[in-house]
């Protein structure tokens, strides 16, 4: 490992953290070397970049297909519900 | 058909009857498949899920009674039935793990290897949200089916670590590297899918 991995960490560990930072919150150390990594390597910014961008479609997405008609599930749940009755 | 008053939100009460409840299917329906299906690559697996979802709102109406506004109630049962499918489909030993398409993207030192280096995306500004949702959605089709139910766990259970790893019997550093794995290669995916869209 060279010495610019240990101090910036390498871009392997940059994005790793940057996936675990989605759901905890990171050590001190880590924090500041991702932060410095992420300063340095334009690579990273691209990554990071396209990845704050996927993690907002993921939370946000709906696939609206026009052509599908609910009509007849609606149906098939309401004679669902009546069929159960109100017991 | 029945008459129905879909044009206003139905008063819920622990009366909650058929009547009202039948309102609320008309009302919600659309939206909960639009988004169950987003999160599941089948769709009648994704009908049987809102279907279920609204049976089993019917069979807790009575603890219900109004505490919520009904769109929160109904997509929180949706999202337990998504939850649901998903823990059982990676505990299930038949599921694929691995595949032989999955490629290293760094050096031996985790620099990235230049054939893999992310680059602009040519469309990020420009292209619509539908176009985004749907090579999201096709990307996400491409994934080995565990690592498809470990991402989509992380949006579902709110991004709590500790409770995906339980339900799903694996380690935190496992499920980390798991779904660190799974982003590469979406963002790729999506890269060279929007690459030739823009083209």
């Amino acid at each position: 490992m060279s010495l610019i991995n240990t101090l910036l960490l390498s871009c392997r560990k940059a994005t790793y953290l940057m996936e675990r930072r989605t759901m905890e919150a990171l050590g001190t150390l880590d924090r500041m070397q991702l932060w410095t990594h992420v300063r340095v390597c334009a690579v990273c910014q691209v990554y990071a970049k396209q990845n704050a961008q996927i993690e907002e479609l993921l939370e946000m997405r709906e696939r609206t297909d026009a052509t599908v008609d609910t009509t007849l599930l609606e149906q098939r749940i309401i004679s669902a519900i009546v069929g159960k009755g109100s017991a | 058909m029945r008459n129905e008053h879909t044009t206003t939100t139905p008063i819920l009460t622990d009366q909650l009857g058929t009547a009202e409840m039948s309102a609320l299917v008309k009302q919600y329906t659309r939206m909960l498949v639009s988004y169950a299906r987003a999160r599941l690559n089948d769709h009648s697996l994704t009908e049987d899920l809102v279907q279920q979802t609204f049976l089993a709102a019917w069979e807790g109406r009575a603890r219900f009674a109004g505490e919520s506004s009904p769109r929160t109630w109904l997509f929180g049962i949706l999202n337990n039935k998504i939850a649901d499918h998903y823990r059982k489909h990676y505990r299930d030993p038949r599921m694929t793990l691995t595949d032989g398409q999955d490629v290293e993207r760094f050096d031996s030192d985790g620099h990235w290897l230049n054939e893999h280096r992310p680059t602009d995306w040519q469309a990020d500004e420009t292209a619509d949200k539908e176009i985004m949702f749907d090579v999201l959605a096709r990307c996400l089709d491409t994934l080995p089916e565990k690592w498809r139910a470990a991402v989509e766990m992380k949006y579902l259970k709110q991004r709590d670590a500790k409770a995906i790893c339980q339900e799903l019997g694996l380690s935190a550093t496992h499920y980390w590297q798991q779904i660190h794995r799974a982003k590469l290669r979406l963002r790729s995916c999506m890269g060279t899918a929007l690459r030739q869209h823009s083209q």
